[in-house]
């Protein structure tokens, strides 16, 4: 599928990563091809001949690792009994799944894993994060962020940090103002808010955030927050990470682990990997006050009231 | 210097564990290597018996969809409620009567702490989360009384999780319950049947080391129901209840009931 692809923003492939290559939306479309050829009963053999391929094209459409032509998948689905209005539906999902996202014309501010990243936001129904040493991404305030920026891009001029600016604050709406809006588990440090970002005003406002989702009984962003006072828990000796979740059953997690640079950023779905971060999630939100608790102020002067 | 506070409770994930079995034979992601292996061997033992699950999952949706959409129930109490999943009480509930009101109890914190990041009301209506064991009806009922009107119909759930107890005591305590209800409230139930083959899964899901589950007669489950009307079609295998086109043949049985 690399042909779906600019060259600048997702060619290059660390030795480190598993990746595969498709669109997190084509992903989904090629498990939902699996399910239908399961669900219909039809064998990878008998469905190669059908279509008169070879059983591995099956097999690698069905791992979104074969480019996905209109007339194949409507034949699929036929063979597998689909209804006309149902090919038709899967057929305009095919055409979304090629459309580029919407970061397309961020793409010269992303690196390919950031990218990645963006793309399994738009597709993931559940992401559990972990953040140790600042507020997420997903949950700065527009303030909180700029001030960030203008630390990490210290040479970058006004018009592409505002750029950047644009691009965080898009990148919240598309998550949490979509029709199956993104649902958002994240355990913080309160040590990351002790750090003082953009000075004590833009800190007020960022905790004033905070709470507001954690008043928020009907948000589908349930913010945890580990005190300093809390024994040591496992995800203490990770970074900052986050474990993605997409709605369908063949579509295994992923853990995004990241890094500094994109050569040091992981993503793999290795079940081990995912389960032992699971698992040490787990561990650690059981530590943790429960998602509705007020966030108390940091001691730091930055934060106080 | 505040000192450290106690430590959370441990997750053992090397024996297996029934919310996350559970969770396995549903198609879940929350479960780990030895809840697999464990779901695994009973799929090849028991072929017929493994689809207990999903056919638990059908009838809540079917429960609560009849309990909101026919008889105007507004209110749920759901306990043993499992690792959240696809379609859950709430979900169906709001889905028909967005100002619904589900409590959720289960005596499991990892459960909890899933259910409290993961279970989110509709704006219109309300869940809350109690952890506490249903033997304690008491601190379940006070508890729940955050949340629900006790003056008002409620529709207590206890789907496959009194096999966590023995029959007869199970029967005694779910009367404590509903006695305790107001007049044109609801009891929905269903567990595992004590056929041959059930019985047989059940023992070995017992000697992997996971809480033992006890399979009960048609008769004990009636029994869970006494005092009440149990609603048509009666006590049955749940691919029958109120349907036309009964799926797949199942050893999890159910029932509806209401209190005159």
């Amino acid at each position: 599928m690399a042909e779906q692809f600019d060259p600048h923003v997702l060619g290059r492939r660390g030795m480190s990563r598993a990746r595969s290559g498709a669109t997190s939306a084509l992903r989904l479309l090629a498990a939902d091809l699996r399910a239908r050829r399961v669900a219909s009963g039809v064998s990878i053999a008998v469905a190669a001949e059908k279509l008169d391929v070879h059983p591995t094209t099956i097999r690698r459409l069905e791992a979104a690792k074969h480019t996905f032509k209109p007339a194949t998948v409507a034949h699929l689905l036929r063979v597998y009994g689909a209804a006309e209005p149902e090919v038709e539906d899967v057929l305009a999902r095919l055409a979304d799944a090629n459309t580029p996202g919407w970061w397309h014309e961020y793409r010269d501010l992303l690196t390919a894993e950031q990218a990645e990243r963006l793309d399994f936001e738009s597709s993931a129904s559940l992401i559990r994060g972990y953040a140790p040493g600042l507020v997420p991404d997903l949950l700065q305030t527009g303030d909180y962020t700029r001030a960030l920026l203008a630390a990490q891009y210290p040479g970058e001029d006004r018009d592409r940090l505002g750029r950047r600016a644009e691009l965080a604050d898009r990148r919240k709406r598309e998550a949490f103002d979509r029709e199956r809006p993104l649902r958002y588990w994240c355990l913080i440090e309160h040590a990351a808010l002790h750090r003082v970002v953009g000075g004590p005003e833009v800190m007020r406002g960022q905790l004033d955030h905070l709470n507001a989702i954690a008043a928020d009984a009907a948000s589908h962003i349930k913010v945890q927050v580990m005190p300093l006072t809390t024994q040591p828990h496992p995800m203490l000796a990770s970074g900052a990470v986050e474990i993605v979740r997409f709605d369908h059953r063949y579509l295994a997690d992923r853990l995004v682990v990241r890094g500094l640079h994109q050569s040091a950023a992981t993503i793999t779905d290795d079940i081990d990997a995912v389960r032992a971060f699971n698992r040490a999630m787990d561990s650690a939100c059981l530590a943790a006050p429960r998602p509705t608790t007020a966030i108390p102020s940091p001691l730091t002067r930055g934060g106080e009231r | 210097m505040t000192a450290p506070e106690n430590p959370a409770p441990r997750i053992d994930s090397s024996v297996p564990h029934s919310a996350r079995v559970w969770n396995w034979a549903l198609g879940g992601k929350d479960h780990f290597e030895a809840d697999e292996r464990l779901g695994q061997h009973l799929e090849r033992h028991y072929p017929q018996a493994i689809n207990v699950a999903r056919a638990s999952r059908t009838f809540l949706r079917a429960v609560v969809t009849h309990l909101a959409a026919e008889q105007g129930v507004r209110q749920f109490l759901d306990i043993g409620t499992g690792l959240p999943t696809a379609d859950n009480t709430h979900e169906v509930a709001q889905r028909v009567a967005p100002d619904s009101r589900i409590v959720y109890v289960d005596n499991d914190p990892l459960v909890l702490v899933h259910a409290r990041a993961l279970l989110t009301t509709h704006p219109e209506g309300a869940t809350d989360y109690v952890e506490a064991d249903v033997r304690d009806p008491d601190t379940v009922l006070e508890q729940a009384a955050r949340t629900l009107d006790f003056d008002r119909p409620v529709a207590l759930m206890l789907l496959s999780m009194l096999g966590h107890i023995v029959p007869d005591e199970a029967a005694l305590l779910v009367r404590e319950y509903t006695k305790r209800l107001p007049s044109g409230s609801f009891l929905a139930t269903c567990d595992s049947i004590a056929a041959p083959e059930m019985i047989k899964l059940n023992e070995d899901y017992a000697a992997s080391g996971a809480v033992p589950y006890h399979c009960r007669t048609e008769e004990q489950l009636a029994a869970t129901a006494e005092g009440l009307e149990i609603l048509p079609p009666g006590v049955v295998p749940l691919n029958e209840w109120r349907t036309e086109t009964p799926g797949e043949f199942t050893y999890q049985w159910g029932l509806l009931a209401r209190k005159p």
